[in-house]
């Protein structure tokens, strides 16, 4: 299994034409560097010899062979950049040339310290997630990344390289994925206290499953669990305090200031990556926010050990 | 007198020398007084209840101190304040003058969000955690003190942030 952050394994078209760049690149000054490393050699041994003949420095008579050894490697020199920008002039070329980009348009948007994502159903109504990107392999998705804040930025390495995230200006980036599995992106420029856990997970599936996957999320909340405390927990998030913040669909919770809620339960992970989903991780994120991300927005909510753990019984049953 | 036409080693050395106690002169007074950087809080240790009166020992950490009152200014758009209340005088409850009906001070701006007033202004103690409101009440105390110039930075920073519950993204 490929790690999940990494470029050398590219799993998007995008991604493979970087991993092309830097492979000519590899090869490219490889070999000129062990051209290099073989002069010197060849100058120290040299040196070694004129030195053993002579104890005074010998002054050598003009080598024309030397001479057309330097002229050639110019010239190769000259060439392996040529090659380099003429790789790089054709690799930024298919990145930016148009791509079928059929209907899926997504909105990323930073925020510190986390993500969200804002999907279009077929019926054209936008649908809201965080911190977990799902996209259908064979597809080319367009990414419009924005921010509330500061400057961030998009960076999943097998998918694509990084897109700045500039408050107040959209950028795009189409990214079309070709091979299935979880990987993970992460904010790829320094935002603040918390930089280093505003990170999400990628989901690439096939076509079928992303269209399943997107029609459940654009279903209002459904709690599937039955542990008796899940309606206790209903009444204490969307009536509560988490309510002026988050938004969970088919509850009266609709605040916009924090990550959509209507369907954590299916989420992998707690906090832009900070925890793995679980019930006592919800319970430990609700209670002291601030003591697992020192710096966050999210508030401590003062609740009761009895109503925190119903709560986060009522939020894990939202799949 | 032209730098480099008839100097003498003397007068050079004496003004490398002047040029260096006025290096040293500016290191030392960063030093002491430029480096000071405010105290904030961001550890888990958060009031969890309301101000007991104006001798409570947790105000001097929020009464006039910037990153309490920033904190402030961001919950105070998110929670959508600005629908009612704004900071200019563009909105009939603003805050831009030292004219409080209830007091200006920390314990009494924050009775008035939690337990609202009459004339309209809800409750929140229910919808918003105290921490929260400590800092909105160090936020409006600080905006009779500003002007649109001074709060230029703020209000660029709080321009794209999500507010109420209609935002619609800061991506469109």
């Amino acid at each position: 299994m490929s790690p999940a952050q990494s470029a050398l394994f590219p799993a998007a078209e995008q991604a493979a034409t970087q991993f092309d760049v830097l492979t000519l690149m590899l090869w490219i000054c490889g070999v000129m560097y062990l051209v290099v490393l073989l002069f010197v050699a060849l100058a120290i041994w040299r040196g070694a010899r004129a030195r053993a003949a002579a104890d005074s420095p010998v002054t050598e008579a003009a080598d024309p062979t030397l001479s057309r050894a330097l002229a050639i490697w110019s010239c190769v020199v000259v060439l392996g950049l040529t090659a380099l920008v003429v790789g790089s002039f054709f690799a930024d070329r298919s990145l930016a040339a148009a791509r079928d980009r059929e209907t899926l348009v997504i909105r990323a948007t930073g925020q510190q310290w986390w993500w969200r994502f804002a999907y279009r159903t077929p019926g054209g109504a936008w649908v809201e997630t965080a911190n977990e990107l799902h996209l259908p392999a064979g597809r080319t998705a367009r990414v419009e990344v924005g921010s509330t804040d500061v400057i961030h930025s998009f960076w999943a390495p097998p998918l694509a390289g990084k897109m700045d995230v500039i408050p107040g200006h959209a950028n795009v980036l189409d990214l079309t994925p070709q091979r299935i599995g979880w990987y993970r992106g992460t904010c790829g420029e320094f935002c603040g206290l918390q930089h280093a856990h505003m990170a999400f997970d990628v989901r690439v599936e096939s076509p079928a499953d992303f269209d399943r996957w997107l029609a459940a999320q654009a279903t209002p909340a459904a709690p599937q669990s039955g542990d008796p405390s899940v309606a206790r927990g209903q009444v204490v998030v969307t009536q509560g305090q988490c309510a002026e913040c988050h938004t969970i669909r088919g509850t009266a919770a609709a605040g916009k200031a924090g990550p959509d809620l209507t369907h954590i339960g299916s989420r992998r992970s707690i906090a832009a990556g900070t925890l793995p989903m679980s019930r006592g991780g919800l319970e430990g994120w609700i209670e002291q926010p601030a003591a697992l991300k020192p710096g966050t927005n999210m508030p401590a909510v003062s609740l009761s050990p009895s109503d925190a753990d119903a709560a986060s019984a009522y939020l894990l049953s939202l799949k | 007198m032209g730098r480099g036409l008839g100097t003498s080693d003397d007068e050079k050395w004496r003004l490398n020398l002047s040029r260096v106690a006025i290096a040293l002169a500016m290191a030392s007074s960063l030093g002491a007084w430029g480096c000071d950087s405010e105290k904030r809080t961001v550890d888990a240790t958060a009031p969890v209840t309301a101000p007991t009166g104006r001798s409570d020992p947790r105000l001097p950490a929020y009464a006039d101190n910037k990153f309490q009152q920033s904190q402030g200014g961001l919950y105070f758009t998110w929670y959508g304040c600005g629908q009612c209340h704004s900071q200019s005088a563009q909105r009939p409850q603003n805050f831009s003058t030292a004219n409080f009906r209830y007091g200006g001070d920390i314990p009494f701006l924050y009775q008035s969000i939690a337990d609202g007033r009459a004339g309209g202004m809800p409750a929140y103690k229910d919808r918003v955690p105290a921490q929260q409101i400590w800092q909105m009440a160090s936020y409006v105390k600080s905006l009779p003190k500003t002007n649109q110039y001074l709060r230029r930075r703020e209000d660029l920073d709080q321009k794209g942030q999500p507010t109420g519950t209609t935002w619609s993204g800061a991506v469109r």
